[in-house]
């Protein structure tokens, strides 16, 4: 009604027509409601291999014919972090086949391998029987015992990666090691969710950055089917 | 002198504000990728050291497993022997002739996506990363959570 009174006494409508421009706007917003995705909190991170043999002359200089990305560098300096996992068929506590067992860190200047944390200490041996009955008696969902179990699982897990963590920084500390590469070396068996956070420990924070190369050793079954 | 029924009309720019406003977020926040890419039933691990999803849109291929390392859809059939290594070589050649008819002399570098379960085991995932490598294939991205789900 009012718009026609206005043309009717100015012959023009020269105001502008918001409801196409509104309508517009809702559809635009409506397709963008229904292509909104959850998993926006997914990130990546890139994927550097090492094979197998190469892993017997960790800290000597690596040659690598063929590794998997782009060609990494030489590798002299070189860390390696080892995970065992408990054994297949075996439990260790709240811990079974897949969940880790020991780290161990190997320094370009070591012969062998250091013991950074084994998860079946004295303490741990005590402390996770009681836990574990006492998850088994209370009556709970298996799920949420599940992810009980995993959660001191992986903050065992974490207690030892922290060690690691204190022990790389120590290391790059030191000016000679500028040039550091650092190997992860998780059992065939140990679960994708631990060599995550090995991995996030090997990278540090963005306050602290430890290694920003990281690569990933194959692990000695590689190729071969169960 | 304003009349009862002008009076009584919506005023509608605020409302178009927030409109806009709403369309602003979401442009800013979308992601573009392939929906069938993202499996929902991979529980994906917990790594900070994960940087937001790469949006580049380069060639690439995404490759959902399993807690038992088995290759979940779109490329469920692709398990068991090496058919998953005889697809990505096929692939491969599909990309090299393309870039050929596009005049693109360079080697083709696609990028294998691997969402893989948080409960896989390393050997599983190992034996995948191979079978791509054996294909040609030079560039690998672990997917995972930049943090834990509430």
């Amino acid at each position: 009604m009012n718009k026609k009174k206005k043309i009717d006494e100015m012959g023009v409508n020269l105001g502008i027509i918001i409801t196409p421009m509104l309508d517009m706007a809702f559809q635009v917003l409506a397709f963008f409601i229904m292509t909104y995705h959850p998993s926006a909190l997914e990130g990546y991170f890139d994927i550097k291999m090492l094979p197998p043999e190469k892993l017997a002359s960790a800290g000597k200089q690596d040659t690598t014919k063929d590794p998997g990305a782009e060609a990494p560098p030489e590798l002299t300096d070189v860390l390696t972090v080892y995970v065992k996992s408990v054994g297949r068929g075996q439990s260790e506590g709240t811990r079974s086949e897949g969940d880790p067992s020991r780290i161990e860190l190997k320094r370009p200047e070591d012969s062998n391998p250091e013991m950074m944390s084994d998860m079946n200490t004295e303490v741990v041996r005590k402390l996770t029987p009681d836990l574990k009955d006492f998850l088994d008696d209370v009556p709970m969902e298996p799920r949420r015992k599940d992810a009980l179990k995993e959660k001191y699982n992986m903050a065992l897990f974490q207690e030892g990666l922290d060690k690691v963590s204190a022990e790389l920084k120590k290391f790059l500390e030191d000016p000679s090691h500028i040039k550091a590469n650092i190997k992860i070396a998780p059992d065939p068996e140990l679960k994708h969710k631990y060599t995550m956070a090995l991995y996030d420990s090997c990278k540090g924070t963005r306050e602290a950055p430890l290694f920003q190369n990281i690569q990933f050793v194959a692990p000695p079954l590689a190729g071969k089917k169960d | 002198m304003q009349t009862g029924e002008e009076a009584g009309e919506p005023n509608l720019v605020p409302l178009l504000d927030l409109v806009f406003q709403l369309i602003m977020f979401f442009m800013i926040t979308v992601n573009f990728v392939r929906v069938q890419d993202l499996n929902q039933d991979v529980n994906l691990p917990v790594a900070q050291a994960a940087v937001p999803r790469d949006q580049s849109g380069e060639e690439h291929k995404t490759l959902n497993i399993n807690r038992d390392g088995k290759l979940l859809a779109p490329y469920e059939d692709l398990n068991g022997g090496k058919k998953l290594e005889e697809y990505l070589k096929n692939y491969m050649i599909h990309l090299e002739r393309k870039a050929r008819i596009q005049g693109d002399k360079s080697e083709p570098n696609p990028l294998i996506v691997l969402r893989a379960d948080r409960d896989v085991r390393y050997k599983d995932i190992w034996e995948i990363l191979e079978m791509c490598k054996s294909a040609g294939i030079k560039r690998y991205q672990f997917r995972a959570m930049t943090r834990a789900s509430p």
